[in-house]
Formats: C-alpha cells, structure tokens, sequence
C-alpha cells in the first residue's frame, strides 16, 4: 500500500455518505457495514495497518463492490473510496487468497488471453453474420480500428453489438480493420480482480502494437471497460498512444456531427439512455450517447431521475457477477422497476456489461421494458438489423 | 468471552446470519465518526423487539455490555464498545409501523434513516421538521438517542420535542412504554425527556412516536455575504429583534465557502469572510415580506452581496452541500484532514460574536486550520479542525486546542455539546459543565442499569458505581 493511498484513506471521517449511495448495500439484504462502501474504506484501512486479517468475510465484500464509483464521485471529503477497494483487491491478490471464480478468471486469462479460456481462433465466431463485410479487413491497415473485447467476441448474446458496428461502418464506407485473432483481452479483468499491473502492461503493449502495425488513426470499442482501460490505463504504461481512442458512441456523434451519418426513419417509443458506470463516472463520457440518440427523429427521449453523474450501475460491474451472481442480478432487476415507475418503452445502455445484466434480469420479471445496445439500435433504424 | 461461547450463546437467537464475530466485520463497528476505535466482541443485527428481550436477558446472565447502534454516523464515540460487548446493529429494524395523519404522528422503528422517514411523509404532505446534516445516512433510534437536531431548531426545536412515545426494553428485560398519543401529559416524571439523550444507556429503544407537523406552502432562502465576522452574529440578534424566526438560520465561514466551492464546483459562490443562509417558510406572501425584511436587515449590517431565491434547484443544491459541509470541510485546505473533536459547542446568542473571534485567535495560536460553521440561530457552533493525521504533533496540538475550544465554551456560560452528545469524546467535561447533574444522572443509571450493562463507559457514567 502506498502512503498516498494511506492518506487518502485517513481523510475518510466515515460520516457515511458513501454508505447510503452504494448500490451494492442498499440491495444486500444482510446490511452488514462490511457490505457498504465505508465498511470496505474501513476494512481496508484496518488491512493496510495490518489491524485486521484478510477474512472471509473481507474478501467476500470486497468483491461485492460494483466497482461504479458513485460513492468517490460524491464523497464529500474526497477520498477515492474505489481505488482504495481496487488496491484492497491486489492486496488480496499478492497474498495469492483471491475468490476462485476470480482466480479462473485470471487463469484462462493467463493461458487464452481472453476471460473465457476459449481459443483465440475462436475470436470471429461473434461474426458469422458479417463475414463478408470483414474480407480482407483483418489486421490490415486501415484509418480506424475496432478493438471488439471478449465479452462481444465470445458470447454469442451479445454479437449483435460488434455486428451493427460494422454494419454502420460498411454502410458509411468506413476505412476499418479489427483484429481478429490477435486481439488479446483489454486487461480491464486484471485491473478489477486486483492483479498485478504488470499483467495489464503485457496485454497493452500487444493491443498497442498490433493496433499500431495497421497504422491506425483511431481505435474504436463499443465497451467502456475497454475503453476506459485503452484511454486511461494504457498511457500510464507507454506514454501518448500513436492514435486516438473513442467509444462508439463518440465515433458515431462525429459522423453525425460531420454529416456523415444521417437517420431518417423515426422512432415513436419513449427512450431513456442509462449511463454506464465506466463509460460516464469513469471516463466522464456523458453527451455523446445523447446526441446520437437526438438524431434519431422524432424520439421522445427523457432522463432516468438518476442519470449522468447520478446514474445507478446496472449491477454488472466490478466482477461481482462472477462471486455473486445473485447480487448482481437483483441489483438489475431493482433497476429494471425503477425504470418501469418511469414508463420507459426502450432503454438503451452502451455497453455489453449493463445490456446482458438487464436482460437476464428482464428474464425472470414481468417488465414490458426493452433494452438496447446503442449500437444496435442505430443499427435498426438505419435498416441494417 | 470467547468467540466460541458467543456462538453458543447467539445463534438460538440471531441463528448464523445475524450475528458476527468475524474479525474484519468487528473492525468495521469499531468506529464512528469521533477519534476513537474500540473493537466489539460480536455484532448482532436483530429484526424484532423479542430477539433484543432475549438478548438483554442473556446479556444479564452472562454480564455482556450490549451497545445500540444506528448508522454509526455519532461524532461522539457513543456507539463504541468501550469495554467490549456486543454491538446491536438497529438498521435491520427499519418498518414504518403506522401513519396516523389525524393524530399528527408516525410510529417508526429505530434503524429508519431520516431522509426516508420524510421522502415517505411528503406523499401526506407532512414532515417530521428536525433535519441533522446527517439525513441521508443517520437513523431516528440514533437521533432519539443523540437528542439530535440539525438545521431547523431555531424555529421547530430539537428531536425531543417530538418524541411522544418511546417502546423501550429496559436492562432487566421488561418492554415498557415511555408516552402515548396524546400531545401532551402531566402524568408524572417526564421519561420520554429522560430517554432521548440517554445514549442508549438505559435501555434499547424498539418503537418511537414522532410528532409530524404539515410542510409548509413554501420556502425561501436568502444568502448573505459579510467581510466581517463579527457582523454576521449581530445580523442574527437583528433578526430576531425585527420579530422573525427563519426555520434555519446557518452560518459559513470563508473556509467552508472554499470546502463548499471545491465540493459542488457550480455552486461558485462568491468568497468573503462568512455567509449566512437563511431559510424562510409558510405561505408564498409572508416568504416574500419576510425576505425583504431579512434583505433590509442583512444590508443594514454591512452584508455586501445578498441574494434571494424560491427557485427549488438552487434551493436544494445549496441546501445539500450545506447539510455535507462537515465532511466536506477538509478542502478547504490541501494535505489536511478533518477531525472531529471540539466540534460541537453551543453559546449563549449574545457570545456568537465574541466565540467567533476567539475561533479565528485560537486557530492562530495553535496553527491548525479551523473551519467554522454551524447552526448560528440557536448558538451552536461546529469548529472543524483540520490536521495532517500522519504528523503526531499535529495529534498533539488538536488535544490541547479541543480543551481551549471546550472550556470557552462552558467559560461563557455554553455547552460543550448542542446536538452530537457526550459519550467518550466528551465524556470528561460533564463533570466541568454540570457537575450535580452529573451526580444525579448516575443515580438514575445505577437505578435503570444496576449491572451497567448498557452502553457502558458513556457520559462519564461508570463513576457512578464506584460511589
């Protein structure tokens, strides 16, 4: 533990604010502290000054915490209550007692380069209904580069984000390559899990390279894990990138802006845009999404009464899928009745994570509500899907 | 008592999951918001009013302190287990029980946050008045039991102006009612007042009676600007003089204005020595008179920038940040950290002027910041020290510097606590303040708490059982 973390850690006067905004308390019904985002500032503390072990329970709520920062956001003495909890993690980590799904994780990730232990030739199956627009754009070289992520690359559900990316792109004779089989995970799983950094360094400097060998001028995700770790995390390591990175929701907002993307068929359904985690709080990318929404005619498009800064994490995030999948799920249906009370016909999300939380807790529930990919959505109304 | 026998001892009341022994879970109730730690034996979270008489009664047998606890958001050390024990984790307990608008009462269980008891009121279009900064993250049980107020006791009082029945379980494990609902009582002593304040001391509360009053038509607020200090003491007495009451009336200093700017950046308010808010309710018409009066007075007494809004955004924006300022009070000032000792003094009206300046002089002398607001309408003031918590001397000057601050307090004819409470962080100026009290208090404790089971440790109340 560094001192500044120390110090970070010591300006926390546990007045409790961040306890009444964490997502993960409110929806854990054994309401331990230990469960709350002070009560992880706190055991984290108590770890750091070797007061406490690193018990059961401690490395059960620590990776309880959906990693979606509303509590640093408005932490009114400023501690950044999620790089303690990311810290606390490695610390976990480097006494080599991490959760098992945790360990796998970072097991198939050391072995396969993607979070699934999948071989990486397997990496295009997400795109069988797009080859014929992929001919000759693998590593090749090309202004714009789509780093796709293993959640899109490998489950299926989800192929439809990578395929009305391309869809878009074909359509507006985009010059693009993807990676294909020597795109390796981003790192984000490194990073949340808590380990070391070094790992995230490896996977940089080949995502950077490859990206780089097709002289690329900007790198695209429609992941904001990827693309927090790609624009934030990356240029720790190495610096200035050699090109830019965007999420596709700023990529499409320059086409529209630059007249380049034009939507004409309507869209007569009330839509509200939820905020990812790492894609606002994070990465502060909060306008984009909206004003490609506006350019879809005649949507009614309206605010979730907690969106932007404000916004509630899905219950996708953090890796608490992988420990308590349960969690995460009632922390998606809680979000999916908030939005009912809203009487939201289309909810759009821009990010895999968000998108497959909600609908696996659309499944079990009796909520009319339909939820989207941007991308896909954009997609659809340009006749594409 | 070993972890072994606890487990004994709990599970046939709290079963496997609500109870812990586990060793970081215990850290996490170690502390509050004051400066101490003090690490529990176990911690239990009951659901009901028969798994605390249970636990009392054992807790008689077997002599284990019991310590009730809520959001653990107390500035006193009050919910720490200074001789070990059991922590009681109340927030589990949190049922609106019943709504009786025509009998102007709600009955509620302990672990309610404030905020969610008035979000749930609003939909009756009434309130429970009492708001602490802290609304957001503390519980009713710990408001009763801290005898808290916050920033509308200039004009609606304090929590205990509202509690008209208590369910309490008592040390020896009978449950008692304290009121009823009526509005008022003569009928004999007054242990509802005995018991809000009690610090969880005496008893477990399970229930509790609040009083709720209709919201108001409407509500204003005027921001003044002074480049004096001293003046902003003077333009309260004023206010009162005109014959006004503002249901808040809060003071910020230039520090806070700084720690307010850094935390709601939008907020940009202008920088002078100190600010007040003024907050103005009831109809639209009296809001509008009673604002210029307000205005008139404030300009008067040298205020040089006044502002006035009913605008609810800016309304609710300036009014969060004021409620966090406490928390937020450590950017003012890069590298420190805020600490909470000395923070809670009340004095005399008439002294604000002469305690703010002493403030800034003894914020000199021991060359530690010192941010200064508070609820200025009802004299209590909260001096935010800040420190380097790494540099033991900074440690050091805080002690002495608390002691001064508390000593001015008792010196003018104050208090050394207006609405956080005693418990250990100033248990030892009871005696100083209220010395018979004192006596009489512990009488009463030894009568209620025979064993001292309750809570122990608190309000320099052990003493009682050596005499």
């Amino acid at each position: 533990m560094n001192d500044s973390l120390l110090i970070d850690m010591l300006k926390c006067v546990r007045c409790g604010k961040c306890r009444s905004l964490c997502p993960s308390f409110k929806i854990n019904t054994s309401k331990w502290e230990t469960t709350s985002a002070r009560g992880r500032v706190l055991m984290s503390l108590g770890l750091a000054q070797n007061k406490i072990p690193a018990t059961n329970q401690l490395i059960s709520d620590i990776y309880s915490c959906f990693f979606c920062k509303y509590c640093s956001e408005l932490c009114p003495s400023g501690v950044e209550v999620t790089r303690i909890i990311e810290t606390t993690r490695n610390t976990i980590y480097q006494k080599g007692i991490l959760p098992s799904p945790i360990q796998i994780l970072l097991n198939n990730l050391d072995e396969s380069q993607n979070i699934f232990n999948l071989d990486q030739e397997d990496r295009l199956l997400w795109a069988m209904n797009v080859e014929e627009f992929l001919e000759n754009r693998i590593c090749k070289k090309a202004k714009v580069g789509f780093f796709v992520g293993c959640l899109e690359s490998f489950k299926g559900t989800l192929a439809t984000i990578p395929e009305a990316l391309i869809l878009i792109m074909n359509k507006l004779h985009i010059d693009f390559t993807i990676l294909g089989e020597e795109e390796w995970c981003c790192g984000n799983p490194y990073l949340i899990a808590g380990a070391s950094r070094k790992k995230i360094g490896e996977f940089a400097r080949h995502n950077i390279k490859k990206m780089a060998d097709q002289e690329v001028k900007t790198v695209i995700t429609t992941c904001p894990g990827c693309y927090r770790i790609w624009s934030s995390i990356y240029p720790q390591f190495y610096g200035k990138l050699p090109f830019q990175v965007q999420h596709s929701s700023q990529f499409l907002a320059k086409l529209i802006k630059d007249g380049k993307l034009r939507i004409e068929n309507t869209l007569l359904q009330k839509v509200a845009f939820q905020d990812p985690c790492e894609l606002g709080r994070h990465c502060s990318v909060y306008n984009e999404p909206r004003t490609v929404l506006q350019a879809i005619p005649n949507i009614q498009l309206i605010e979730l009464i907690n969106n932007k800064k404000n916004s509630e994490c899905c219950g996708g995030g953090g890796l608490v899928k992988a420990i308590h999948p349960l969690l995460a799920l009632s922390q998606g249906k809680n979000k999916v009745q908030q939005y009912q009370s809203q009487k939201i016909d289309l909810l759009i999300t821009a990010c895999p994570s968000c998108l497959e939380n909600y609908r696996n807790s659309l499944e079990s529930s009796q909520a009319k509500l339909i939820v989207k990919d941007l991308n896909e959505l954009i997609a659809e109304q340009l006749d594409l899907l | 008592m070993n972890k072994d026998k606890l487990k004994e001892l709990l599970t046939p009341i709290f079963g496997n999951k609500s109870f812990s022994t586990d060793k970081a879970l215990l850290y996490t109730y170690s502390m509050d918001v004051s400066n101490q730690e003090y690490i529990p034996d176990a911690v239990v979270m009951p659901e009901n009013r028969a798994q605390i008489a249970q636990l009392i009664k054992l807790a008689n047998t077997y002599n284990i302190p019991l310590i009730p606890r809520g959001g653990g958001t107390g500035a006193s050390g009050g919910v720490l287990a200074v001789h070990g024990g059991i922590i009681v984790d109340l927030t589990k307990m949190n049922k609106i029980i019943e709504v009786d608008i025509d009998n102007l009462q709600i009955i509620v269980e302990p672990g309610v946050i404030h905020a969610d008891l008035n979000k749930y009121l609003e939909y009756y279009g009434f309130f429970f008045p009492v708001v602490p900064g802290s609304s957001d993250m503390c519980t009713i049980g710990g408001m009763v039991g801290n005898s808290a107020s916050g920033l509308r006791a200039v004009k609606y009082g304090t929590t205990k102006d509202y509690i008209l029945d208590l369910e309490v379980v008592l040390p020896e494990g009978i449950v008692a009612h304290l009121g009823s609902k009526v509005q008022k009582s003569a009928s004999g002593y007054d242990l509802l007042r005995l018991f809000v304040g009690s610090e969880g001391t005496l008893g477990i509360i399970t229930q509790i009676t609040l009083k709720i009053l209709p919201i108001p038509e409407s509500k204003g607020l005027v921001t003044a600007f002074f480049n004096d200090l001293e003046l902003t003491g003077k333009t309260v007495i004023n206010i009162f003089k005109a014959k006004m009451i503002p249901s808040a009336i809060e003071l910020l200093d230039k520090s806070a204005i700084v720690a307010i700017n850094s935390y709601k950046p939008d907020m940009n308010l202008p920088i002078a020595e100190a600010m007040i808010l003024f907050e103005l309710d009831g109809s639209k018409e009296a809001i509008k008179v009673i604002s210029k009066k307000v205005y008139d007075i404030c300009q008067k007494n040298r205020a040089v920038q006044i502002g006035m809004t009913t605008d609810n955004e800016k309304y609710h924006k300036l009014w969060n940040a004021r409620k966090l300022i406490g928390a937020a009070a450590r950017r003012s000032r890069e590298g420190y950290a805020r600490v909470y000792a000395g923070e809670d003094i009340t004095v005399p009206l008439s002294e604000i002027p002469k305690t703010l300046l002493k403030l800034r002089a003894f914020s000199k002398k021991f060359k530690l910041p010192i941010v200064v607001f508070g609820h200025i309408g009802d004299g209590n003031l909260h001096p935010a020290i800040l420190i380097k918590k790494e540099i033991p001397e900074h440690w050091e000057k805080l002690e002495k510097l608390t002691e001064k601050i508390h000593e001015w307090a008792i010196n003018v004819g104050g208090s050394v606590t207006g609405e956080h409470g005693i418990g250990i962080a100033r248990a030892k100026y009871l005696q100083k303040e209220r010395p018979i009290v004192l006596k009489l208090m512990r009488k009463i404790k030894k009568a209620i708490d025979p064993k001292n089971l309750m809570n122990p440790g608190k309000m320099d109340l052990d003493g009682g059982y050596n005499e």
